[in-house]
């Protein structure tokens, strides 16, 4: 580590621990006991937005080091939470019934899991075949052995495939097609005569923006009057996109402000 | 100094950001109400879910976003689950990928709503664990849901629960709303669940994915939609309007965090609650000696038995709304059984109404004081109406502790996060659209003086 990285460390970390004491003195941060973790997390939490908005000056060992916290945090936080769970309660609790049947467990799985009051198709089996097939997987490291992992991805696609296949295609494209195909003259509610405009205006620019990525045709006269308008629905679309995304990053800098200035530091009323 | 378009764009990148930190944090530091106009979308959301919780029937919520989306996806949650406790509906809370890294967040949002409401978990709502997977988790959740989640948080058994003693399955709720952070679940949601199950779910997403969901909205797939910090805001929006937020009285939240049983002593020195500064600011002596020796004795009553070990917030709670209802505590529902903290908490209640039956020395609140509240002419005679007759002292009671609590209540009454938030997020937008024009508008004269000066 290079003298300046350290020395900036040192005076960042002082004047985060400098404003504390100046809240906790001046009573507008209330501080219990000599080791208090909420006040504790709320001061390493407000420390490190402040590393991390420190890139927008510049790349700097703070952000860096805020950066690889946040990894190498969320990853231990995913494990932790995968492992109590996914593994205890799914894998490892599921072998309870081996030390109080004993091999029966194996060799009578199902009468095992009806005493066991366990809702498993083949008793124990239908945990330890998975498992299997989720390590053979693992194989992939070795070349000798690579081959063996082709199975489990065959099933994983075959089933991933036929069963979002039909889905997909109802959820995804059928369904979505259903709003323009409709009486698009009259009110669905009273049949009187009305048009509906919004309707009409999905249905072009759905029409329109398929024109502008049909490449078999020049897109000349009518067509390219039309795949313009498609590039204008388009742009529209991007332009819907873009503003609810600035939106989204604002909220989230609201939300950083907020916790600076009102849950550390008490000036946002 | 010469003004040209290369100095718009190449202002320095620092500028803009602390331009924008002014932007968002002076109306945060002086606030004004923004109201928001709720759309078509977020009532059908609203009227769904209350139209679910006032039958008790089941909703399920999935909360599927993580630290990164709290500014935005923590109000529609809490906005959500305020909604359905304070209409004591029934929640099932559920937690899948997308959601690893909140589960943290997601139990304390739960546990600061229930309490503020006095659910009970297992009674009014159960939250499932985090389980890994999308698609399977949603095919399974459509197949069968005690498959999928055998137990709680808490490692009870799902038959052992009375909510989930009878749900088998999606089908057997009666909206599904999923607070999620990409498109993917909501895919995953609409292609697994809705579309084989024809289920009924909506979903609140972040801003950057709103746009995407319309479409599904628009096929009639997608039944309600919160999209970014404004839907959350138009949905409190909606809980002001149908006075839910009213619904809260004295509540959990009025009571300090770590001050429980602490609490009981520090309510006397008057320097913590609206309640505090009510028995000693506004009273005068001798009320404030009755108050005294009244509170004293009952506080002693409801936590002598610290072996029930009683849950001391949710007592003070009945307790303190026990001055405005004399006892009548409409928490706890008659046809549901009772829990043992419940029990002890009923107990506790109808010893505080006990206290306050008319004409009993220890009443907290002057029944002529009460009785020279002045209401307006459409008042009076509401509360002189045969139908309401037996409610009238009662809401007399409340209008009376309600004026003197105003800081209290005003707080009960205020709108949430997202509506606080709302303003600066408004006038950074304005402020955003008018840099736009301009840039725009620059760019326009400068090409048409490069124009003119080629001609």
């Amino acid at each position: 580590m290079k003298k300046k990285d350290l020395l900036l460390f040192v005076v960042f970390a002082a004047a985060i621990v400098g404003i504390q004491i100046v809240l906790v003195l001046t009573h507008r941060f209330t501080w219990h006991g000599l080791l208090d973790w909420h006040g504790l997390a709320i001061m390493c939490a407000a420390a490190s937005t402040f590393m991390v908005l420190s890139q927008l000056y510049g790349d700097n060992p703070l952000f860096k080091l805020a950066e690889h916290i946040l990894l190498g945090a969320a990853l231990a936080y995913g494990m932790i939470v995968t492992w109590y769970s996914m593994w205890v309660p799914s894998i490892i609790d599921q072998f309870d019934v081996v030390g109080k049947y004993g091999w029966a467990a194996l060799s009578h799985p199902i009468d095992v899991a009806n005493q066991a009051n366990r809702a498993q198709l083949l008793g124990l089996w239908s945990v330890i075949i998975p498992i299997i097939i989720g390590l053979m997987i693992y194989t992939r490291l070795s070349k000798k052995h690579g081959w063996v992992s082709r199975s489990p991805l065959a099933l994983l696609i075959g089933f991933g495939v036929g069963y979002s296949l039909p889905q997909g295609i109802s959820a995804s494209l059928l369904k979505q097609l259903q709003p323009m195909m409709i009486d698009m003259l009259h009110n669905a509610d009273t049949g009187a005569f009305q048009i509906q405009w919004d309707a009409l205006i999905i249905m072009f620019g759905v029409f329109a923006t398929l024109i502008y990525f049909f490449f078999s045709v020049e897109h000349k006269g009518a067509i390219g009057v039309v795949s313009r308008v498609g590039v204008w629905f388009l742009m529209i679309a991007f332009g819907a996109s873009f503003g609810y995304t600035v939106m989204s990053r604002l909220s989230i800098l609201i939300g950083r402000i907020n916790f600076l200035f009102h849950d550390w530091i008490p000036l946002i009323p | 100094m010469k003004f040209s378009l290369d100095s718009i764009f190449n202002v320095d990148r620092r500028v803009i950001f602390v331009a924008v930190l002014l932007v968002l944090l002076v109306p945060m530091l002086w606030p004004t109400g923004m109201p928001s106009v709720p759309t078509k979308n977020v009532i059908d959301m609203f009227d769904r879910i209350d139209d679910a919780a006032i039958h008790g029937r089941p909703v399920l919520l999935s909360f599927e976003f993580d630290p990164g989306g709290k500014a935005e996806q923590e109000p529609m949650a809490r906005a959500v689950l305020r909604h359905l406790f304070a209409r004591h509906g029934k929640a099932v809370i559920m937690n899948k990928s997308g959601g690893q890294q909140g589960t943290a967040l997601h139990y304390q949002i739960i546990q600061d709503c229930a309490q503020e409401f006095d659910a009970v978990e297992g009674i009014d709502y159960v939250y499932l664990p985090f389980i890994p997977g999308s698609t399977n988790v949603v095919i399974g959740l459509g197949q069968d849901l005690k498959k999928q989640y055998e137990k709680d948080r808490r490692q009870i058994d799902l038959n052992q629960i009375p909510l989930t003693r009878t749900i088998e399955r999606l089908q057997d709720f009666d909206y599904i709303m999923i607070i999620c952070n990409s498109m993917t679940t909501v895919g995953d949601w609409v292609t697994f669940g809705q579309g084989p199950y024809n289920l009924t779910m909506g979903f609140a997403v972040l801003g950057s994915a709103a746009p995407d969901c319309y479409g599904y909205v628009n096929s009639g797939q997608i039944k309600g939609l919160l999209g970014g910090l404004v839907g959350a805001a138009q949905y409190e929006e909606l809980l002001v309007e149908h006075g839910i937020n009213l619904r809260r009285r004295f509540s959990s939240a009025d009571i300090p965090r770590d001050k429980t049983p602490g609490f009981c002593r520090e309510l006397l020195d008057g320097r913590t609650t609206p309640v505090g500064r009510y028995l000693w600011g506004k009273l005068d002596d001798a009320q404030r000696e009755r108050v005294e020796s009244t509170v004293r004795w009952r506080f002693d009553e409801l936590i002598k038995d610290d072996d029930q070990k009683i849950d001391d917030r949710k007592t003070l709670t009945d307790a303190l709304n026990g001055l405005i209802y004399r006892g009548q505590t409409s928490t706890t529902q008659p046809d549901r059984a009772m829990t043992q903290p419940e029990k002890a908490t009923t107990q506790a209640a109808q010893a505080a109404a006990a206290a306050t039956q008319p004409g009993d020395p220890y009443d907290l609140l002057n029944q002529a004081d009460i009785d020279r509240i002045k209401l307006d002419k459409d008042a009076a005679e509401l509360l002189a109406r045969p139908d309401i007759k037996e409610l009238a002292e009662q809401i007399r009671r409340r209008l009376y502790v309600e004026h003197l609590f105003p800081d209290g209540l005003a707080e009960a009454q205020s709108y949430g996060m997202a509506t606080r938030w709302m303003t600066p997020q408004s006038i950074a937008h304005v402020v955003l659209i008018v840099a736009i024009l301009l840039a725009n508008a620059t760019f326009l004269w400068q090409r048409a003086r490069k124009g003119r000066a080629q001609a």
